[in-house]
């Protein structure tokens, strides 16, 4: 449990992850991962390429569960569940827990109200009225339904790079998660579609737990509340070096390794 | 920076690169005119004799296409009349009955071929995936003597529409599933993943996204392997009996235009000789129809999703 007293507020754990440990074909990409996710915080995983932050996104929705050879060891439990021996189904577990992706991919034979609408549909919710206020709701949090109300039935791939991947992060909430992964949401995208994506995200915590891989060092201090920084080791594999209130780990972070990659002194 | 003995100046090796890059520069576009030069030698090469086939069919063809010659059957021809041959329904009628049933019959067990050649990688599936190449070779004769041993003969030596169907039907399959579990394959994974983090299940994944994804390609691959069997012979010669009447009945004997075509080629009398090219051309025209009613379908379904 989290039990730091922040100014917005006393965090309450959502997901907690024990031990987890991520390896492909018996080589181990990430380790030692124990940390909270508040809930309706944003929770931001930092450092440098090929530490496994990706790798440890991919195990909170199961999304490893297709790749042969890949293994997820530890617990992480949602709302006190375990999500991997529990009694979760996968695909239950996915519909709560959102994910946005690095580049933008949205589905390129829907139209832009069937990609948001998908997620609906896959869970098998197929009345109308009810699929058309939650597309018109995810597209508005997502701040993209001014410009595409009126062009609701064109392809997806009309729209522009930072469309997409606002389109993509719409498609994520209209199935209403609790908890939205991101992964370097903002690395294909423009500094104007960033800022967009950024203002997003501190609006979207009332109704959403995030956490969010970046390699933005400014990106992790501005949006998240609570940081976890991983680094390779020795036989290079990831590992959690620290995870505190994003303002710890950027004013005086405990480990000597951390402070060096925020000063940007390795990574 | 390193022990490495400099054996260049940063200006001498950027001099150097610079020159290397103008003299490839040259053979470059020497390499580039000659490749331009032998694509419009093959262009021409390959398109002398197409387009010479095109031309005679159409010249010696074209004056077939009378209502009298597509409404009435075939028939035989009296001594004293020989130019007296009928028309070419029964066989007209005969390709599209036995060739539609074929696709009707292929495409569903091409797609699940596919789909689990796709899905699953274990020894039987790899097993599979070798029978259904190594089908794609044999010489299409065995498939109207394997339908002729366990369809016709079990039946009484009844020779049908359907029998034919079902030759053809054996040579589609292997052709549309290996190319359209290509076009499975090329679907991005990141897709797929998108749609799973949605929580969809895997059938729902495949049903929504991956197929309409691959469907252009696949609908492609259905008629080419449609185009081939609607010209083929030999599978069908001895398993659809022949018929000079016109008929819709699947479980009737029928005639091809291809089978019309062999057997007509047997005779000598020079009116039925000279049809041949009127039957070539609406072989190619209903070829043709097939392929533009496909490309609809295919721009229809990868607008909307299966
Ligand atoms: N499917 C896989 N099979 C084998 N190894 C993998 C697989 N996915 C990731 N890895 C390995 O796991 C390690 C961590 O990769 P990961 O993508 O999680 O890093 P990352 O921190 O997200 O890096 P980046 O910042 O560059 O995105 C790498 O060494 C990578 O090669
Ligand atoms: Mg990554």
């Amino acid at each position: 449990m989290i039990e730091e007293i922040t100014d917005n507020g006393p965090q309450v754990t959502i997901m907690s992850l024990k031990n987890v440990a991520v390896s492909f074909s018996g080589k181990v990409a990430v380790r030692d991962a124990t940390f909270d996710i508040a809930k309706n915080r944003v929770t931001s995983m930092i450092g440098p390429s090929g530490s496994g932050k990706t790798t440890l996104l991919r195990a909170i929705n199961r999304l490893h569960d297709l790749t042969k050879g890949a293994k997820v060891t530890g617990e992480i439990t949602l709302d006190g569940e375990d999500i991997y021996n529990g009694g979760i189904p996968t695909t239950l577990l996915r519909s709560r827990i959102g994910m946005v992706f690095q580049r933008p991919n949205p589905f390129p034979t829907m139209s832009i109200y069937d990609n948001v609408a998908s997620g609906l549909r896959f869970n098998g919710v197929k009345k109308k009225s009810v699929v058309d206020e939650a597309v018109e709701h995810a597209l508005q949090s997502a701040a993209l339904w001014d410009s595409v109300s009126h062009r609701l039935k064109v392809a997806a791939s009309t729209l522009s790079g930072g469309e997409q991947q606002r389109l993509c992060i719409a498609r994520a909430l209209a199935v209403e998660p609790e908890i939205l992964l991101m992964d370097e949401p903002t690395s294909a995208l423009d500094p104007v579609s960033t800022q967009h994506i950024e203002d997003l995200m501190s609006s979207l915590k009332e109704i959403v737990t995030i956490i969010i891989v970046t390699h933005n060092m400014q990106q992790a201090a501005r949006v998240s509340d609570n940081c976890a920084f991983l680094l390779m080791g020795e036989d290079r594999a990831g590992e959690l070096i620290e995870f505190a209130s994003t303002e710890k780990i950027f004013t005086k972070p405990s480990d000597k390794r951390t402070l060096d990659y925020i000063q940007g002194r390795f990574g | 920076m390193s022990e490495l003995q400099h054996i260049m100046t940063i200006d001498e090796r950027r001099e150097f690169v610079q020159k290397a890059a103008k003299s490839s520069l040259r053979k470059r576009e020497f390499t580039s005119k000659f490749f331009l030069g032998m694509m419009a030698t093959a262009l021409v090469i390959a398109f002398i004799p197409l387009f010479s086939i095109l031309q005679s069919v159409i010249s010696k063809g074209a004056h077939y296409l009378t209502w009298g010659y597509l409404s009435k059957p075939q028939q035989t021809p009296f001594a004293f009349d020989l130019a007296n041959i009928g028309g070419f329904s029964n066989a007209i009628t005969g390709t599209i009955l036995v060739d539609g049933l074929a696709v009707l019959i292929a495409v569903p067990i091409a797609v699940l071929l596919a789909v689990s050649l796709y899905e699953s990688d274990g020894r039987v599936m790899h097993f599979l995936r070798v029978t259904t190449e190594v089908m794609i070779g044999l010489p299409s004769i065995l498939l109207g003597i394997f339908i002729f041993t366990f369809v016709v003969t079990p039946m009484g030596y009844r020779m049908t529409a359907l029998a034919g169907s079902l030759a053809l039907a054996i040579l589609m399959v292997p052709l549309i599933a290996i190319a359209s579990e290509a076009a499975l394959r090329d679907v991005p994974d990141t897709l797929k993943e998108a749609a799973l983090a949605l929580g969809a299940r895997k059938s729902r994944v495949m049903l929504r996204v991956i197929l309409p994804y691959a469907a252009p390609r696949m609908v492609t691959a259905v008629m080419l392997s449609t185009s081939r069997a609607v010209g083929e012979t030999a599978p069908v010669l001895f398993v659809i009996g022949a018929s000079s009447l016109t008929s819709w009945n699947p479980m009737s004997p029928v005639t091809t235009l291809p089978t019309m075509m062999f057997t007509y080629l047997q005779g000598s009398n020079p009116y039925i000789i000279k049809s041949l090219w009127g039957m070539a051309l609406i072989l190619m025209i209903i070829v043709f129809f097939f392929n533009l009613l496909a490309r609809l379908v295919v721009a229809r379904s990868s607008k909307r999703g299966l």
